[in-house]
């Protein structure tokens, strides 16, 4: 009896040794006074310049601190596009961290060089405040080999078709809803005969190295289909539900100079509208990291004619092809700032 | 896995016939089960014209199991299964899977291994598949469907998780100090790596206990889940490391058997390589005493613990129902077709809606069906006394006892007021036909009633919380004839009340609170007949309505009647 009573009392012994242990008594998660105590703004609205260039790399911060955690949003909108950026947030202070614009869209079109507006909204508090006349000198930047942005007109070595149907467009627009800059480019008509109504080729060698004068032979971009993006920019005329538009990448896969068809490989993007993923009304940004192309045989996924390996480096040319079933009547879509990036896709 | 159909029958009529052959160094185990269930909806809603007003399921399967035997010390289990759904013919709808394939085995006459698949569990702090509130007190109708989602998930008595891996059991014998050293050790997988992001995840443990002698045994547990870096492109390696200690002692005096028991230990759960993750460290222990007289049937337990708030231990803190899915039978009701809220219906006919592995981190969880141990008594930021009392006649006519647990927080969550948890039931059986020596009948009535809550005051109105929940739950069985028996229970959950639910993020961390408001009762009532034919074949006739409604009106009030045909067999 009393080795157990020993025992026992080596039992209790480390059970008061643990529980004499030190242990962090702050408390769990966010203060509740933060999420559920009353609304005050300690610190207005505020931005922290009134003129930005985003084309050097600029940016500017938005600021204001309230008694409590909220659900923000600042929304930025430009005087002349339309052009709408989204910036949210669930916090007690908007600052450098938390509320900062890099010259980026959420709704297209982009940025032009123009004055702003930015409203900040709190609807759980029914708080709302404004700053007016933001100038942006200067639009952002985006890295990336440019294939198409329709500012300068028509390059001569694009290859442009369009078929003798009627209302047919395929030109360059120059107008303030642009998606990028001030021009974009207008793929319409009504063809009766065919699916296709027109199409835009875009060969590698419509470009330029700087560095050796010669035009490329292939698109200068990296050989991992994992890092590169393709990225256009694409606007439904509303009323418009009947588009299909094509793209598709066409691999120089023996390097030989030129694409043949039966044996080298093209993939494809093909687009329709409605649906998750299918095109909407107005202009929309649609990216596709090389890796996750597919070959395409009639819109039906099918087994590449080459080699079967992505090879961006391989890239001759880019086709764009706009489309409709000839019974559906007049079709069109309008189409801006095509572009490869290279480790994500286009933040407009 | 899928298998040729034709394959399969053909290897089973082979190995059938084997095991005449081999003088039953083969032989075949398994079970066999047929279900029909039929659902009939109601609802007083005026919004709902759309939900189907009759639904009929079930399935026939059967589970093959081939054991072979080629010597003493091994024995390889295959074990597959072949399953119809209700209204597949000619093959369609047919479904053949592997359900278990080990080999186990003794090594030089003293080492136990078992490879393949493996049930297994340390400590309540450790590993152990621990059974939530609402599934803890069975009962005699909902029991017959739930008893088959256990067995298909593997959910044993003895809350083992089945895992797939390897374990290795031994023991060594000493003639001074202690008389034996147990080893137990496992390792499992319970994650494949995808060759890119995510990496191969391991759990991998085991115990060391020194029994000293039948009255004293101490020793310690480690449990492990982790990354296996290196088995993909992943740089970030999750580590979650428990280590306990044990002791126990056991002492007979006065025909009074007495019992004390400690466990503590300590946790970690870190993501190694991740410059945002945070480092969760934390301790608990747990002391119990316990006294059980054997001559009156009484026994008394007592204990407390402490378990912190960062203590996180995934082999102990996965939950069995995962709150995340939905219903298989009217998941979607109503004409808004919202999903429908996992109901006590569900919960004991449905295996879909259960964990089969065990997960990183904390799992969301229902406050209505247990918000103060919803992790088992692993639960992170909970202290307090848990007291179990039992009175079991002694010729067994009749049953007593209560259980009650009175927990706080250890820190409080967004305040420095402390939420309390309280939790009891009462528990009562009587056995008439041994009250009435109705030798070979069975003659049983039981009930119990429970309630669980959680308040916490504060000088802002938005601190205070006050949820309720009360469970009722009635029982009945008495034998007609030979081996018929009347089966009936009425069973009822009702929560009403407010609390603010933390919201995790990826790391487990709290970093929001959910507005939990709710008024609600759910109720199965019900009868059936079970004929048994033999002591592992059975054939079961049941009839239940169950019954949804919302105070609140946030969800729509309805009726579930059903009646179901079960029989069941094992061999």
């Amino acid at each position: 009896m009393k080795a157990m009573m020993k025992k026992i009392i080596i039992l209790f012994a480390v059970s008061l040794l643990i529980i004499s242990c030190e242990r962090k008594t702050e408390t769990l998660g966010p203060d509740l006074s933060d999420i559920y105590g009353p609304f005050t703004v300690f610190e207005e609205f505020d931005v922290s310049k009134n003129t930005v260039d985003f084309s050097t790399g600029e940016s500017i911060n938005f600021s204001a601190r309230f008694s409590k955690t909220v659900d923000w949003e600042v929304k930025i909108i430009g005087q002349t596009s339309g052009a709408t950026k989204i910036l949210t947030g669930k916090t007690k202070v908007l600052d450098e961290t938390t509320a900062r614009w890099k010259g980026s869209t959420t709704e297209l079109p982009m940025f032009k060089t123009e004055k702003c507006n930015a409203y900040i909204i709190i609807e759980d508090e029914g708080y709302a405040d404004t700053i007016l006349n933001i100038t942006i000198n200067g639009t952002k930047v985006n890295d990336g080999f440019n294939v198409a942005d329709f500012e300068n007109g028509i390059n001569p070595d694009w290859k442009i078709f369009k078929q003798s149907g009627a209302n047919m467009s395929f030109f360059t627009v120059q107008s303030d809803t642009a998606a990028q800059a001030d021009h974009y480019y207008d793929m319409g008509g009504e063809v009766t005969f065919d699916y296709l109504i027109g199409y835009i080729y875009f060969p590698a060698d419509a470009y330029v190295d700087s560095a050796t004068n010669l035009p490329y032979e292939r698109f200068p971009l990296s050989s991992n289909p994992g890092d590169v993006f393709f990225n256009v920019l694409l606007n439904v005329p509303e009323g418009i539900n009947n588009e299909i538009v094509l793209f598709q990448l066409t691999e120089d896969d023996n390097e030989d100079g030129i694409f043949q068809e039966s044996s080298e490989d093209m993939y494809s993007i093909e687009l329709k509208h409605g649906g998750d993923a299918g095109l909407q009304a107005g202009w929309q940004t649609i990216s596709v990291r090389y890796s996750d192309l597919t070959a395409l045989v009639n819109g039906a996924p099918a087994t590449p004619n080459g080699n079967g390996i992505k090879e961006p480096h391989k890239l001759m040319e880019v086709r764009t092809l706009f489309l409709a079933d000839p019974s559906s009547g007049y079709s069109q879509t309008f189409m801006d700032y095509m572009i490869f990036t290279e480790n994500g896709p286009l933040e407009p | 896995m899928k298998l040729n159909k034709n394959t399969i029958l053909i290897a089973f009529i082979l190995i059938a016939n084997l095991s005449w052959a081999q003088n039953k160094k083969i032989w075949v185990s398994g079970a066999a089960r047929a279900v029909m269930y039929g659902d009939e909806y109601s609802t007083e809603a005026e919004n709902d014209t759309t939900t189907p007003r009759k639904l009929q399921s079930g399935h026939a399967l059967v589970d093959l199991g081939v054991n072979i035997q080629p010597s003493d010390q091994i024995l390889i289990q295959g074990m597959v299964r072949i399953r119809n759904d209700y209204g597949g013919f000619w093959g369609s709808g047919v479904t053949f899977d592997v359900r278990q394939l080990y080999i186990k085995g003794i090594l030089g006459g003293f080492l136990k291994y078992q490879l393949g698949d493996i049930n297994y569990k340390l400590t309540d702090y450790t590993f152990k598949n621990n059974v939530g509130l609402i599934n803890k007190y069975g009962g005699v109708l909902t029991g017959v469907p739930q008893d088959q989602v256990q067995y298909d998930l593997f959910y044993t008595k003895d809350n083992t998780w089945r895992q797939q891996g390897g374990a290795v059991d031994f023991a060594l014998q000493f003639d001074k100090v202690v008389e034996e050293m147990e080893f137990n050790i496992f390792t499992t997988r319970v994650r494949p790596t995808n060759f890119d992001t995510q990496d191969d995840r391991l759990y991998s443990g085991g115990s060391l206990i020194f029994v000293q002698s039948q009255k004293f045994k101490f020793g310690g547990q480690f449990a492990n889940l982790y990354d296996f870096a290196g088995t993909s492109n992943n740089t970030v390696y999750l580590k979650n490391p428990v280590y306990t200690g044990v002791a126990e002692f056991n002492q007979k005096v006065n025909k009074v058997h007495l019992m004390a028991a400690l466990e503590t230990g300590i946790s970690k759960l870190e993501w190694q390589g991740s410059e945002v993750a945070p480092v969760l460290e934390d301790y608990f222990y747990d002391v119990n005493v316990k006294a059980a007289w054997a001559k009156t049937g009484i026994s008394v337990s007592a204990g407390y613990r402490d378990v912190g708030p960062n203590f996180r231990s995934a082999g102990a803190q996965t939950m069995q129902l995962n709150f995340q899915s939905a219903p298989a039978a009217y998941q979607r009701y109503g004409n808004n077709q919202n999903i429908r809220a996992i109901g006590m219906m569900d919960v004991y006919r449905d295996a879909s809606l259960y964990q089969t592995q065990i997960v990183a981190g904390l799992m969301s969880f229902d406050p209505r069906y247990d918000n103060a141990t919803p992790y088992g008594r692993a639960t992170p930021n909970r202290k307090g006394f848990n007291v179990l009392f039992d009175y079991e006649d002694t010729d067994a006519r009749w049953n007593v006892g209560l259980d009650a647990e009175l927990l706080t927080d250890v820190v409080g969550q967004g305040t420095t007021t402390l939420k309390n948890y309280n939790t009891g039931s009462v528990f009562g059986e009587l056995r008439l036909n041994k009250i009435f020596n109705w030798e070979n009948r069975k003659f049983w009535i039981s009930g119990r009633y429970g309630m669980q809550d959680t308040k916490r005051s504060g000088e802002q109105s938005y601190e205070q919380v006050d949820l309720a929940t009360r469970f009722q739950d009635y029982n009945f069985t008495a034998t007609i004839f030979g081996d018929l028996e009347l089966i009936a229970q009425y069973r009822l959950w009702q929560s009403k009340g407010d609390e603010q639910v933390a919201e995790r993020n990826e790391y487990s961390e709290i970093i929001d609170y959910a507005e939990y408001s709710i008024d609600y009762k759910e109720s199965i009532v019900g009868a059936g007949l079970q004929y048994g034919f033999t002591e592992k074949t059975n054939l079961s006739f049941l009839y239940q309505t169950f019954a949804w409604e919302d105070s609140k009106e946030l969800t729509l009030p309805y009726n579930i009647n059903t009646w179901t045909l079960f029989f069941n067999m094992k061999f």
